[in-house]
C-alpha cells in the first residue's frame, strides 16, 4: 500500500492502480487508511460538487459516527491527487478533535490559536504529506460553541485560504447540541455524510432544515442485501 | 436543462456548475431543492408543472424502489424471517407425525322423491339425493339426532367413559394443584349427548354422489367404530324418514276417516230428505207423476252426497294402503345400497398432510408479508442513493460502499 506521507514529498503521488487505497500518516500517527472505494466515491462526488474550482468545503453529518472524518480526509486526498492542489484539512470538530492523533501532528497551535491571534496561518498548517496540511482544533480557552462563533465571525478560514488552494473542514455534527450548525454557515459548499441504514430520516431532516444551503449528500457505508442474481435482474 | 427547472438565485454555487456540467437533465431534477431553509427562501415550487412523461417515470421509479426496498428487507432480515417460518414448518411436520391414524367408513343410500304427501313448495330442480342430503345434514347438526345415533351404537358409552375418566385439561390440572379445582360431579346424560353431538357433527361428511345416491362418511380412529356409526347414521336417518312418513300417513288416515263419517251422514240425510218428501207428496210415487222441481233438487243432492262418500272412501282406502305399505321394508323411498364396512387401512394421512401444508403455507405467507412490511415500516433510514432524492428531497453526490 502506498502512503501519502512525508516520505513521499520528493516524489509526486503515483496513481494507485491495483492498490487498495491511500494512507495519510504523520510522524507517530495512526495509520489512517482510506479505502479505495471511498476514494473513488469521493472522486466522483468532488467532480459533482465543483472539483478543481472548490475553495472551501465543509464535511458534516447529522450525528456522530457517520464517517465524516474519513470522508473529509478522502476529499482532501482527492483534491491533492486529482487536481494537484494544496489542501488544508481543518479539524473543526472542536468538541472531539481527532486529526492530531490520527495524523500524528501537534495538537496545537491550531484553529483556536489562529482565531485568537496567537499563531499565524503558517504556524497552524502542519504538513502530513506533499501538499496536504492539517490544521488541528487547537486548545480551547472557552466553550466550543463560543470558539466556533468566533471562527465564523472573524472569518478565520479566509486566512488559511491565502496559503492553500482549498480548505476541507471536518465539521462537527449538526445535531447533538454542538456548534455544527454554526460552523456550517462558514461554508458555501457542504457535504452531508449519511451512514446508510443507520441515520434516521427524521434526524437528517431535523439537521438540514435550518441549513443555509442545500447540502450535497454522500451516502456512506451503502450496502445492499440483494443477492447478485437479483441485482443483475433489476439493474444498478 | 429541462424547461420546467426553477432557477435559484441563492443556491449553492456548485449547483449551477453541476447543471452546466451535467447538461440539465440531472441538475434540473426537482429533487434536492427542497428540505432546507435555503429552499424555502428561494420560493421553490413556482413555475410550470413537469411534463407528464417525467411524472410517470418518477412514479414508476418510486414504485420499483418501494418494491426493491421490501425485497431487500427480506434478504437483510432473512434469518429473522426464515426462523419462524422454519419453526412453523417443523411444528406442522410434528403435528402430522403425531396425528393418530383415522379411518373413513362410508354408507351409500338410495333415495327417491317422496310422493306420499307431495310438497307443493318443493324445488323440482333438486335431485332427491340433494334434497335428502340437505335434510340429513340438518339432522346431523341437531343434538336430538346425534344423541339417537349415539344410543344406537357404543359411542354414547365411549363418550361417557371419556367424560368419567377425563382429567379435565391442563387448566383444571393446574387449578387442582393449587387447590382451586372444582370437584367434578357425576356425568350427566346431557354431557354425554353434548360430546356425542360434537363428535358426530365434526366427523361426518354427507355428500350426494349421484342424483339419487347419498354417501355418508364417518371418520374415527377405530375402523370398527367408524363403520358402526356410519351405518347407525344411515339407519337412524331411514327411521326418521319412515317415522315422518308414518306420521303423515296416520294424519291422512285420521283425516279421511273423519271425512268419511261426515260424507256418510250427509248421504243418509239426503236419502232421508227424499223419503220424507215422497211421503208428504204421494202423487210423486207413481211413475207417471209430473216432474217436481223440489224432488229433482233433492235427488241431485243425494247423488252428490253419495259421490262424495265414494270418493272419500277411495281416499281412505288408499291412505290405509299407504300406511300398511310403510310397515313393509324398502317402500319408504330410502334404502341402504352399500352397508358400512370397517376400512382396512387408514385414510387420513393424505388429508392430514394437505391440511398441514395448507396451514403451513398460510402461516409462512402471513409471517413473510407481515414481517417484511413491519420491518420495512420500522426502518426509517436511508439505504439507497435514490432515497436521498425521494425521501429527503436532497441531491446525492455519491455513495461509499461498505467495506468489510
Amino acid at each position: 500500500m502506498a502512503a501519502v506521507n512525508r516520505d513521499d514529498e520528493r516524489a509526486p503521488p503515483k496513481k494507485d492502480a491495483g492498490r487498495p487505497g491511500r494512507t495519510a500518516q504523520g510522524d507517530g500517527g495512526e495509520d489512517v487508511r482510506i479505502p479505495r472505494p471511498m476514494l473513488d466515491a469521493c472522486r466522483s462526488a468532488s467532480l459533482l460538487i465543483g472539483g478543481p474550482g472548490l475553495r472551501r468545503l465543509g464535511i458534516t453529518s447529522a450525528l456522530r459516527e457517520e464517517g465524516r472524518t474519513s470522508i473529509a480526509l478522502a476529499m482532501a486526498i482527492v483534491q491533492r491527487e486529482d487536481y494537484g492542489r494544496t489542501v488544508a484539512l481543518v479539524d473543526m470538530d472542536l468538541e472531539r478533535p481527532s486529526h492530531s492523533r490520527r495524523h500524528g501532528v501537534e495538537p496545537w497551535p491550531g484553529l483556536a490559536e489562529l482565531s485568537r491571534g496567537l499563531a499565524s496561518a503558517q504556524n497552524v498548517l502542519q504538513k502530513v504529506s506533499d501538499g496536504l496540511f492539517v490544521v488541528t482544533a487547537g486548545v480551547l480557552t472557552s466553550s466550543a460553541a463560543r470558539t466556533m462563533a468566533e471562527l465564523v465571525r472573524l472569518d478565520t478560514l479566509t486566512e488559511l485560504e491565502r496559503h492553500v488552494d482549498v480548505v476541507v473542514a471536518d465539521l462537527p455534527p449538526l445535531l447533538g447540541g454542538g456548534p455544527g450548525a454554526a460552523g456550517a454557515r462558514a461554508f458555501p459548499e457542504l457535504v452531508l455524510v449519511i451512514r446508510a441504514g443507520v441515520t434516521p430520516v427524521a434526524r437528517i431532516k431535523e439537521a438540514t432544515e435550518d441549513l443555509h444551503c442545500s447540502p450535497h449528500v454522500l451516502l456512506n457505508a451503502a450496502h445492499t442485501s440483494l443477492p447478485h442474481w437479483l441485482r443483475r435482474l433489476v439493474g444498478p | 436543462m429541462a424547461s420546467w427547472a426553477v432557477s435559484r438565485p441563492a443556491e449553492c454555487t456548485s449547483d449551477r456548475r453541476v447543471r452546466e456540467w451535467a447538461g440539465g437533465a440531472e441538475a434540473g431534477s426537482p429533487a434536492g431543492r427542497a428540505g432546507t431553509a435555503a429552499h424555502a427562501a428561494v420560493g421553490q415550487g413556482a413555475g410550470p408543472p413537469p411534463p407528464r412523461a417525467h411524472v410517470a417515470r418518477v412514479v414508476c421509479g418510486a414504485t420499483l424502489f418501494a418494491m426493491l426496498r421490501l425485497v431487500e428487507t427480506f434478504f437483510r432480515h432473512r434469518m429473522l424471517l426464515l426462523a419462524p417460518m422454519a419453526l412453523v414448518a417443523i411444528a406442522s411436520l410434528g403435528w402430522v407425525l403425531t396425528q393418530p391414524p383415522s379411518y373413513d367408513a362410508s354408507v351409500r343410500i338410495w333415495t327417491q322423491r317422496q310422493t306420499l304427501v307431495p310438497d307443493p313448495n318443493g324445488n323440482p330442480y333438486l335431485s332427491p339425493a340433494q334434497e335428502q342430503a340437505a335434510v340429513l345434514t340438518e339432522l346431523i347438526s341437531t343434538k336430538y339426532f346425534c344423541a339417537k345415533v349415539g344410543k344406537r351404537t357404543a359411542l354414547a358409552g365411549v363418550a361417557r367413559f371419556h367424560l368419567e375418566h377425563a382429567s379435565g385439561g391442563t387448566r383444571q390440572k393446574l387449578l387442582s394443584l393449587v387447590g382451586l379445582g372444582s370437584s367434578r360431579g357425576p356425568v350427566t346424560d346431557s354431557q354425554v349427548d353434548d360430546l356425542v353431538f360434537t363428535t358426530i357433527s365434526a366427523s361426518t361428511l354427507i355428500l350426494p354422489s349421484g342424483p339419487e345416491i347419498i354417501a355418508i362418511t364417518y371418520r374415527d380412529t377405530d375402523p370398527q367404530m367408524a363403520a358402526t356409526i356410519a351405518q347407525a347414521i344411515a339407519d337412524q336417518f331411514i327411521d326418521e324418514t319412515l317415522s315422518n312418513q308414518r306420521v303423515q300417513a296416520d294424519a291422512a288416515l285420521t283425516f279421511y276417516t273423519g271425512q268419511l263419517q261426515q260424507a256418510r251422514s250427509d248421504a243418509a240425510a239426503a236419502d232421508k230428505a227424499i223419503d220424507d218428501y215422497i211421503a208428504a207428496n204421494t202423487a210423486q210415487r207413481s211413475a207417471n207423476a209430473s216432474p217436481d222441481a223440489r224432488l229433482s233438487q233433492l235427488k241431485h243432492d243425494d247423488d252428490a252426497a253419495h259421490a262424495r262418500l265414494a270418493s272419500v272412501q277411495d281416499k281412505l282406502d288408499q291412505a290405509r294402503l299407504d300406511r300398511a305399505a310403510l310397515n313393509q321394508p324398502g317402500v319408504d323411498g330410502i334404502r341402504v345400497l352399500d352397508r358400512a364396512e370397517p376400512p382396512s387401512r387408514a385414510s387420513s394421512t393424505r388429508k392430514t398432510i394437505f391440511t398441514a401444508v395448507g396451514v403451513t403455507v398460510a402461516l409462512v405467507l402471513l409471517i413473510l408479508v407481515v414481517g417484511v412490511l413491519a420491518l420495512t415500516w420500522v426502518d426509517s433510514t436511508i439505504r439507497r442513493p435514490e432515497e436521498v432524492e425521494t425521501v429527503l428531497d436532497l441531491r446525492p453526490v455519491g455513495s461509499v460502499p461498505r467495506v468489510s
